[in-house]
């Protein structure tokens, strides 16, 4: 990775700036939670060790950044669906890690929003348009991707 | 059956167009292989010992003549002139050129079939009990709920990279032939004070640690079935094992965890889940069931009292009844199983001219509908008794009308060393050698119902550890060596097969089969106690003793 490509993340459907760190969520907290860092749970991290961390407060986060060792570790995929659907967590999910081209659509769809790609190839990917699908056939998120329902079967999702 | 709307169309569209895509980048040099196999693999394309194989899934085992005449064709057309119909209810093409793959798979859209999810650690094709909606032991059709669970399960964001691949098995009969306890979850159909829902067993599995599934839910609600499902597969993709591919099944986190603690962790997330978005609507089931309604079966009683006459006159037509046909709910109808187990023929195999000629029967005489069962063969769920002998000698003409249906040479049996990069020994060859050493029907007959079944490795894709006759082909010192389970089974009293001692080398395997079978023979009651009723009654012992020797005193 070039020191340029170190400056940027993938967010909204274009590469910006990379305005902050990523900590380990423990020093997040003991580190007084500056406003640069964000609280990065690793793979084998639940949930709950962050809402333990925050007492509770995830509204307080502007930012959680989920790590996937390996392209093939889904768990992070589980944690993202379930801080938006059940913890309701509005602020911005941060994917790192193994970011691969072949991942990015389904990680849209749980409700990550930003992407650490550092992979040449995502990022060339990234960069050109229509790489999501836009008919699903169960519900996700709520993520970034406005989905609507509509279709004849209540699992059906269209972006 | 289940018809693709236009969403579906355009949903496996543009899953065909991304891997053309795919493969024009691999072909032209811009991936390398080992960046193609996760790509190809969410497509069923597998690099084999000699080639790469095509995996395409028919859903549920379910297709009708239109469908199985495009499998002919693309036997014919791409690969060497067959297929190989698979235990998990897929058909597999063994010799198709990569660049051929993205056409084949275009091909199979326009029928309404796909290969996505035969291959990866995802939720893999559903299945359930070949004589779904036909069967007189029914209680409801589970195909329904097997549509449902395939939609929800495509390319589900969640679930695609799980610790280990996840199969779903569904039954909506008394007897249990789509094997659930021995699958990730397995779904029992029950109905509780008028409602309708599931038992739910969940890691039940083969392999080389094979296990029958716990009970995690005597009811649930048909309406929760995806809610439910989804809580099961997120503590499964949370907590699973993935430092060892072959401790990472569901059936190890049951294990490890014990059923209590995670049916706690199971019930608390279905309980957040309850009553929200994955509840499934009224409307929306009643709208999947109405694509399963039964075809018009007219009463045909006349021509059923007639078959005992017709079985009369042709001995080998009534051979092929008794064996090869099975109660229907209409008394004027039967459920048949066309055999692909023909003698010294590949267990599953089936060239493209009877796959045509299958589906030109299932279209005169069988309204329309196949079925593939787990077991290898192909059935006709609805045909008139009054149709059966037409069915028969059609069925002659193309080769098909072998009446071994539930007995020996009914074998099931994984690629093998033949096809298998996996493998340490041959599966195929001890099939056919085994078919002959027991090709004379009458003995056959008398036998009556044995459930063997080979595996070419541990994986035990041929599920030998539930066949009341279980091979288990190994490698040892640069040799095959066959181990004999018995006592298998993987029905409603579903039970994992003892191994009976040491392994036996191919040449002296058969003769071990026909101690096994003979030691039964001579141990049995009376004629209807079957093979796993008398191991069941007697034990291993005895076999033990036939196959070995007698036991040394103890001094």
């Amino acid at each position: 990775m070039s020191d340029a490509q170190a400056m940027t993340v993938w967010k909204a459907g274009k590469f910006v700036e990379r305005d902050f760190d990523l900590v380990p969520v423990d020093d997040y907290v003991t580190s007084g939670r500056p406003a640069s860092a964000v609280p990065k749970l690793l793979a084998g991290e639940g949930v709950d060790v962050l809402i333990d961390a925050v007492e509770g407060d995830l509204s307080s986060l502007a930012a959680i950044a989920l790590d996937f060792p390996s392209f093939a570790d889904g768990r992070s995929y589980s944690k993202a669906q379930l801080l938006r659907s059940e913890h309701a967590y509005q602020g911005e999910l941060i994917a790192v890690g193994d970011v691969l081209p072949d991942q990015v659509a389904l990680m849209l769809r749980v409700g990550f929003d930003v992407l650490e790609a550092t992979h040449p190839v995502t990022r060339t990917r990234l960069a050109e348009a229509g790489h999501e699908t836009t008919l699903h056939t169960q519900i996700a998120g709520t993520s970034s991707v406005k989905e609507t329902s509509g279709e004849r079967f209540s699992w059906r999702r269209t972006a | 059956m289940y018809r693709y709307d236009e969403f579906d169309h355009a949903f496996v569209q543009a899953r065909v167009e991304e891997y053309s895509e795919q493969v024009e980048r691999r072909m032209a040099g811009h991936i390398t292989e080992d960046q193609f196999k996760p790509l190809r693999l969410m497509n069923g394309v597998y690099l084999q010992l000699h080639a790469y194989m095509l995996r395409v899934a028919i859903p549920y085992g379910t297709l009708d003549s239109r469908q199985m005449r495009k499998l002919a064709h693309i036997a014919r057309t791409y690969d060497k002139g067959y297929g190989h119909f698979t235990t998990r209810q897929n058909i597999q093409f063994n010799w198709p050129a990569l660049t051929d793959t993205p056409q084949i798979l275009k091909e199979l859209a326009e029928v309404e079939m796909h290969a996505l999810q035969t291959s990866g650690n995802c939720i893999r094709n559903v299945t359930s009990d070949h004589f779904a909606g036909a069967a007189a032991d029914e209680l409801t059709d589970p195909r329904p709920w097997c549509e449902i669970l395939r939609q929800w399960s495509s390319i589900h964001p969640e679930f695609t990279y799980l610790p280990r691949k996840f199969k779903i098995a569904v039954s909506g009969a008394a007897h249990d032939r789509a094997a659930v306890r021995v699958h990730d979850i397995g779904l029992q159909m029950r109905q509780q004070n008028g409602r309708l829902g599931f038992e739910v067993f969940v890691g039940g599995g083969l392999g080389r640690t094979p296990m029958i599934g716990k009970c995690v839910r005597e009811f649930l609600p048909a309406e929760d079935l995806l809610a439910y499902t989804t809580a099961i597969l997120r503590a499964y993709n949370l907590n699973g094992r993935r430092d060892n591919k072959y401790k990472a099944r569901i059936k190890i986190l049951v294990h490890e965890t014990g059923i209590d603690a995670l049916r706690g962790q199971i019930e608390a997330e279905f309980e957040r889940l309850r009553g929200g978005d994955l509840t499934l609507p009224a409307d929306d089931v009643e709208a999947i069931h109405a694509y399963f309604q039964a075809p018009d079966l007219p009463d045909r009683s006349e021509e059923a009292i007639a078959l005992l006459a017709q079985m009369d006159a042709d001995a080998a037509f009534a051979a092929w009844v008794r064996q090869n046909t099975s109660a229907h709910r209409h008394p004027d109808y039967s459920c048949v199983t066309i055999s692909l187990k023909g003698i010294g023929d590949a267990p599953g195999d089936a060239s493209a001219e009877q796959m045509d000629a299958v589906a030109a029967i299932a279209e005169r005489f069988g309204h329309d509908e196949l079925r593939i069962s787990h077991e290898q063969n192909i059935a006709l769920p609805h045909v008139a008794k009054g149709d059966l002998k037409s069915v028969f000698d059609g069925l002659v003409e193309c080769g098909l009308a072998t009446a071994n249906v539930g007995l020996i040479s009914d074998i099931i049996a994984c690629p093998g060393l033949d096809y298998c990069a996996l493998a340490n020994a041959r599966s195929i060859p001890v099939a056919q050698d085994i078919a002959r050493r027991f090709a004379d029907p009458a003995r056959a007959e008398e036998i009556g119902p044995v459930k063997l079944k080979i595996s070419g490795c541990i994986n035990a894709c041929g599920h030998h550890h539930v066949g009341h006759i279980g091979i288990l082909g190994v490698e040892k010192k640069g040799t095959e060596l066959f181990q004999i389970t018995l006592g298998g089974s993987a029905d409603e009293h579903t039970s994992i097969g003892e191994i009976v001692g040491r392994g036996f080398e191919y040449d002296q395997l058969i003769d071990a089969i026909e101690t096994v079978i003979d030691t039964y023979l001579e141990l049995r009651t009376e004629r209807a106690e079957t093979f796993l009723d008398t191991y069941r009654r007697v034990g291993a012992q005895p076999f033990k003793h036939a196959l070995y020797g007698a036991p040394k005193e103890v001094a």
